[in-house]
């Protein structure tokens, strides 16, 4: 039961497209750092700005013949499709500094998209793909023990790729997003999840023997305005004894700013409890 | 409708677990690589597909996909026969796929590149069918599984792909979907993602609700902290942090998540209307 099920689930995670492209080349002059992310599934996600709008999240796919743009993100960019479902967006930009101008690409929504986006099943709301005729103009390093890819410029001659002819067949996948959508709006479940941002002290912590150490109050800080100081030793955060920084990093992650916590500290040979109300910050 | 109702059930098992870089590369580069990059030369389809040749336990050549959009390695069902893929694997049936199979395979061919123990899911994928009908005889997808190992780069003016042994090591996809799975049985919805950054910058930053121009206004720098230390100041506009946009606090908490305290990184700010890049290097703290 189990595997069948999570290939199904799979199915849906192979971006594979058949459909068109046809765009000329841009050449930009240098080697580009292009932050990426893995998703969940394992694709690999990067950011784009589209006519100064965004950013929105593009899986990088050689599987897809062509840049695809979801319906909605074209709607709102106004930029308005052919009748064969082709848009042309201005300015399409990269994080890390690839820009391209003019570029062709789909203005639809993949099925494996939408299905994955209603059950937040890559962690993250995708709004397309970038394939050939984006990625033909580069040489792409990929390397996944680094954060970053490395695109250079190549001066390529796009081989129009031809339309597969017969309609757009999608042979079931369609049909597979739509249950996955009906279903995540059954679950009230998002494209990405809602974020929590850590609450903030104003220490310098450094790992000591059996307890972290304060090694400097950032003085307008929460910790500093609550009476922390350097060299205190922290035995305890909200009563639970910590060993070391990631300890105490983990007892403030689960307070939000503006909520106090409660931190026992050795000052020489006396022990204090100090409450600090948790700020915003980093 | 039974198989699609269970499909369904476990499709939305798969949503918990928010983590969306639990898998950000973890392993040191290696220092010096002692293989050679090994260069393979790929056919561009029609469509604008990349196929290679595959081997599969020696059998073959196949004609495949290379598609850095699957997650996993998918191999036909007439393939897997030919190779003896299926022997011991335990089968079902689904709609739109047909017949479905877990399989490893012993080894993994890519030109000349050979990968042990390669998992890969037997399928007869629906538009591998349909490119197969339309552009020649195609066998399957060759994906994460198998490229995550490498170095790898894709030139298409050379229509080659090298691919360099790197020290990354591919989690199992199915596997972490099958965990993923027994999370949610015990837990159940999805749950906010705490963003907690791994250094101490001191300072606070701000993006009002009507504000969608890139980049976070700084809203206070901490004295002698990092930040103040780097010569940021309130007012300035923070526009990336290692050339990543932060144009949101999400994006700031998200990027600072990962960066390490004593590791200097470039900032790009505007101040008075003039582009600068400042160097900040994040403290141990919180």
């Amino acid at each position: 039961m189990k595997i069948p099920c999570s290939c199904a689930a799979l199915i849906c995670l192979c971006l594979a497209l058949p459909a068109r492209a046809e765009e000329p080349p841009k050449k930009p002059p240098q080697s580009f750092q292009v932050p990426y992310r893995l998703t969940k599934p394992k694709h690999i996600l990067v950011r784009a700005k589209i006519n100064g709008k965004g950013p929105y999240n593009f899986i990088v796919d050689t599987g897809a013949p062509a840049l695809f743009v979801a319906v909605p993100v074209a709607r709102k960019l106004g930029v308005k499709p052919d009748d064969k479902s082709w848009g042309t967006f201005d300015r399409f930009e990269i994080e890390g500094g690839v820009v391209l101008t003019k570029v062709k690409g789909r203005i639809e929504t993949p099925p494996q998209v939408e299905g994955m986006n209603a059950l937040g099943l890559a962690g993250v709301k995708l709004h397309g793909m970038i394939g050939y005729n984006i990625l033909a103009r580069y040489r792409m390093e990929i390397d996944f023990t680094r954060d970053k890819m490395v695109w250079t410029p190549l001066e390529y001659k796009m081989k129009a790729p031809r339309s597969l002819g017969g309609g757009r067949g999608t042979g079931g996948l369609d049909l597979l997003g739509t249950l996955m959508k009906s279903l995540g709006s059954f679950l009230g479940t998002q494209a990405s999840p809602p974020v929590r941002l850590r609450g903030f002290l104003g220490m310098e912590l450094k790992d000591d023997d059996d307890n972290p150490v304060v090694q400097a109050v950032l003085a307008e800080g929460p910790a500093g305005k609550a009476g922390v100081k350097v060299g205190d030793r922290i035995t305890h955060v909200q009563g639970r004894s910590v060993l070391d920084t990631s300890d105490v990093q983990r007892y403030v992650g689960r307070k939000n700013p503006g909520e106090e916590i409660k931190l026992t500290v050795q000052r020489g040979t006396e022990k204090k409890d100090i409450t600090v109300k948790l700020g915003e910050g980093l | 409708m039974k198989t699609c109702y269970r499909v369904a059930a476990v499709m939305g098992l798969l949503l918990s677990s928010p983590c969306m870089f639990a898998d950000q590369p973890a392993v040191k580069p290696i220092d010096k690589p002692a293989a050679k990059p090994v260069v393979i030369p790929f056919e561009l389809l029609k469509s604008g597909h990349m196929a290679v040749k595959i081997k599969v336990n020696g059998k073959g050549p196949y004609r495949v996909i290379f598609d850095t959009g699957a997650p996993i390695n998918l191999l036909n069902n007439k393939l897997a026969q030919e190779a003896g893929l299926l022997k011991d694997a335990p089968k079902s049936v689904l709609p739109f796929v047909g017949s479905i199979a877990e399989v490893k395979v012993k080894e993994l061919q890519v030109g000349t590149e050979k990968a042990a123990d390669q998992p890969a899911i037997v399928m007869d994928h629906p538009l591998v069918e349909l490119m197969s009908k339309k552009l020649g005889a195609l066998y399957g997808i060759v994906g994460f599984p198998f490229f995550a190992r490498y170095k790898m780069t894709i030139d298409y003016q050379a229509e080659t792909l090298t691919l360099m042994p790197s020290a990354y090591k591919p989690p199992n996809v199915m596997r972490s979907l099958e965990s993923t799975l027994l999370q949610l049985m015990t837990s159940g919805s999805q749950t906010a993602k705490l963003l907690l950054p791994a250094a101490q910058w001191g300072l606070t930053a701000r993006k009002k609700a009507e504000d969608d121009e890139a980049g976070v206004d700084i809203k206070e720098v901490l004295e002698g902290s990092a930040a103040a230390e780097a010569g940021l100041k309130v007012g300035d506009r923070l526009l990336t942090i290692d050339g990543r946009w932060t144009d949101t606090l999400t994006d700031l908490y998200e990027i600072a998540s990962h960066l390490k305290p004593g590791v200097t990184v470039p900032v790009a700010i505007l101040r008075d209307g003039k582009k600068m890049e400042l160097k900040v290097k994040p403290r141990a703290g919180l």
